[in-house]
């Protein structure tokens, strides 16, 4: 299509919430969070539903493949509501009728529309993340750019704080396989605990994971365009002693 | 190394802490009764027996600290026996808890006739078993993968089933031995909770290894170092490899707390003071790792725990009941200093609750108040006697919460 | 004990292994503070499914009680072993406990293809 999908962002979250653009952004490799109530369900949060929610990462790099575009959520729904909204109509009932049809007045914004609205409500990546963390630093740099080294080998990443991680990276589609990468990334220079190797190396031998060490590596600081070059160990419990 | 648990069990272990206590050497206290007054009589000679003498003092094991202080062993058997057996002090340097490595080792090069199971072994055969499932598996997905591109002929078709049906014998028996031993600490071996199974699986792999060669136990062709272990003339092993390796709280508790132990450098012994810097290391900070957790050891210790290394879970130690030999473990312990800097990353947070949500063990945070640095200074300045130290701990405040991951959804079901 | 004879004591004694040297190490200028020993030597069995056979396994050793480490420290262990030999794929790291616990990782360079458990 070449269209730029519209990154809704409301507050503090990007949210996704066409159908089709979610399963076109599935396609592309991001996955997301479901994060709506299921109307059929609403009861319980195992099984959730529209919007998508994606991460800062994942935003940062469809804006950066010039896949989708960050808009902000007052303008956006203000705009697409001016032209879609239900037009109001009077209709006058005769004696003894029970019902009345009308016709669908609800009109659907069309591409040129949408991208014409996108345009105007667009805010960058730097913007949102000084927004969420007050001021863009090294460490979201980093995450962003380990987000795009393994992104870019068509890993899928997912959130990794449920296995002690920083994301978790299925070499496909998650629903497909079950072995993978927990990423954690350090920066350069940054230390990490020995004890925390053994509780990690013990979580990843469980759930049948490896745990993957991501850092900068010193000697290649790309000092140009500021993007840190990467450097990967993993680590798995030897089997043994 | 450890036989089929006999009535010597409770009998072995019946001291939680190597104390001798004056009614075990002279006898209990006669069964008194106000009506009787023969009794009263035989009450007061037995009391002035026990206190006309001194209290009994075993004598004290000795306690070996290398050059560099890294470790603290004791070599001689009766010694970590001791240590072992009241109070599960220590860990075998070559084995997962117990010091069996002698009575394996003799075994597996066969200069020995008794048929004895250790837990090492137990963990050899499962994990032996593990990787024969796994090249099962391996060919059985081979096959698979093949069956997609092409028909499998006749004698894939019957390799394949064959396979399938071996993993599944595998994993049906794995199910019953894992129900029939669910009490049973994972670093301990065959005792009335263990299945019958392996223990002769065990015996099976022993046999075959003498009598085989096998890539684990080439026996007919004996390894050079195996060679050196064994003298020619009298068939035995030279010396016992092992020690009994304790910890720096175990041996500050051992000397600190009871008195078990003495404490040897270069052949001189060492007085408190010498070990409590030594184990304190370079920095002479209140909230030097060792105090805070010798702190929490003692504490858990007095409470009646037995409490040992945490290093198989991430956290800092485990909390038995009564010992290693009995039960699993129950909570896992991570200490932490109370105030900024002694917390740790959520997700690293995370990863060790989900780790010991895993094996079933609670987590508990223990938080550690400590002195100021004035405080402390001023006591390090005086002779560090056992006064002057309790006075130190007495000014550590223990906290402990129990963190229990908590699933709405699955609590409302 | 030092760091060295704990690990080749549990290596030759407890995990079988043969052949198992020390390695001197030169102290290079961006030396790591925690002590640390190099060795190698010959597992009783393949430790991985696709090595050769008789492979020389290249073992780091550390102390836990020194608690911490950092991916520049692992790149010196890698650096330090391609100054006896080829560049390894993997390497193993001992982690020493105080209580003669020793537990073995594999640091593989570079993030592996997930394998099945």
């Amino acid at each position: 299509m070449g269209d730029l999908i519209p990154l809704v962002v409301n507050g503090g979250s990007i949210l996704v919430f066409e159908l089709s653009h979610v399963k076109r952004l599935r396609d592309l490799g991001i996955v997301g969070i479901l994060s709506g109530t299921l109307p059929k369900a609403p009861q319980q949060n195992v099984f959730l539903g529209l919007p998508l929610r994606l991460s800062i990462y994942e935003a940062a790099w469809l804006v950066n493949q010039s896949l989708g575009v960050l808009v902000d959520g007052l303008r956006y729904n203000e705009q697409v509501l001016n032209i879609s909204s239900l037009k109001e109509e009077t209709v006058e009932l005769q004696g003894g009728v029970e019902y009345v049809v009308t016709e669908d007045t609800y009109s659907q914004v069309d591409d040129e529309q949408l991208a014409k609205i996108c345009r105007d409500a667009e805010i960058s990546v730097d913007a949102l993340m000084v927004r969420l963390f007050g001021s863009v630093k090294t460490r979201q740099h980093l995450l962003s750019a380990a987000f795009n080294y393994f992104r870019d080998r068509d890993y899928y990443l997912m959130p990794g704080l449920r296995f002690g991680g920083d994301f978790v990276a299925y070499p496909g589609d998650p629903l497909k396989f079950h072995s993978h990468l927990i990423l954690k990334v350090l920066e350069q220079k940054e230390s990490f605990d020995l004890l925390q190797l053994v509780t990690s190396g013990r979580l990843a031998t469980a759930v049948k994971k490896a745990w993957v060490l991501v850092g900068e590596s010193s000697t290649q600081r790309n000092k140009q365009n500021q993007k840190p070059s990467l450097h990967c160990f993993s680590i798995e419990w030897a089997g043994f002693g | 190394m450890l036989k089929r648990r006999g009535k010597n069990f409770n009998q072995i272990y019946r001291n939680p802490l190597p104390v001798t206590l004056s009614v075990d050497k002279y006898g209990q206290i006669p069964p008194t009764s106000l009506a009787n007054p023969v009794s009263w009589i035989s009450l007061a000679c037995r009391l002035l027996y026990i206190y006309s003498h001194l209290p009994p003092r075993e004598e004290l094991t000795k306690v070996i600290s290398d050059e560099d202080g890294l470790t603290f062993s004791v070599a001689d058997d009766q010694g970590s026996m001791r240590l072992w057996r009241q109070g599960f002090f220590g860990k075998g340097t070559l084995s997962r808890s117990e010091p069996s490595w002698k009575a394996r080792v003799e075994q597996r090069l066969g200069l020995t006739n008794a048929e004895n199971i250790a837990s090492e072994d137990v963990t050899a055969v499962r994990r032996g078993e593990r990787k024969a499932f796994k090249g099962l598996r391996q060919e059985a997905q081979k096959l698979e993968q093949l069956g997609r591109l092409r028909v499998l002929n006749e004698d894939e078709q019957a390799r394949y089933k064959s396979l399938v049906d071996q993993m599944d014998a595998m994993r049906l028996g794995k199910e019953t031995a894992e129900s029939e031993s669910a009490l049973k600490d994972e670093s301990v071996a065959t005792d009335k909770g263990e299945p019958e199974d392996i223990g002769r699986k065990v015996q099976e792999s022993l046999k075959i290894s003498l009598v085989e060669e096998d890539d684990n136990f080439p026996v007919s062709e004996l390894r050079e170092e195996d060679r050196t272990l064994i003298d020619p003339e009298t068939n035995t092993l030279r010396a016992n490899l092992e020690a009994l390796q304790l910890q720096k709280t175990e041996v500050f508790f051992l000397l600190f707390a009871l008195d078990a132990v003495k404490v040897f450098k270069n052949d001189s012994s060492l007085l408190l003071q010498e070990l409590f810097y030594a184990c304190l290391g370079s920095s002479h900070s209140p909230d030097n790792k060792f105090l805070l957790d010798y702190v929490v050891y003692h504490h858990f210790r007095s409470l009646g725990y037995c409490a040992r290394s945490g290093l198989k879970f991430g956290c800092d130690m485990i909390l038995y009941k009564r010992g290693p030999p009995m039960l699993h473990a129950e909570y896992a312990v991570l200490v932490v200093r109370d105030g900024d800097c002694g917390w740790t990353d959520w997700p690293d947070f995370m990863a060790l609750a989900r780790v010991v949500g895993g094996v079933r063990k609670t987590l508990v945070l223990v938080f550690v108040e400590c002195p100021t640095q004035e405080e402390f200074d001023e006591i390090l300045l005086s002779e560090l006697d056992r006064c002057a130290l309790s006075r130190l701990f007495l000014r550590y405040k223990v906290t402990e919460v129990v963190y229990k991951r908590w699933s709405p959804s699955r609590t409302r079901d | 004990m030092s760091i060295a004879q704990q690990t080749l004591t549990n290596l030759v004694h407890y995990n079988l292994w043969t052949d198992v040297t020390v390695h001197d190490v030169q102290e290079s200028a961006e030396s790591t503070p925690y002590r640390f020993a190099l060795l190698s030597g010959l597992p009783p069995s393949k430790l991985d499914q696709s090595d050769k056979e008789g492979l020389r396994e290249w073992v780091i050793a550390r102390l836990l009680e020194d608690r911490h480490s950092s991916m520049s420290e692992i790149e010196q262990f890698f650096r330090a072993i391609e100054s006896l030999a080829p560049r390894p794929k993997r390497v193993t790291l001992a982690l020493v406990n105080d209580d003669a616990t020793v537990t073995y990782y594999f640091v593989h360079d570079g993030a592996i293809k997930p394998r099945q458990n």
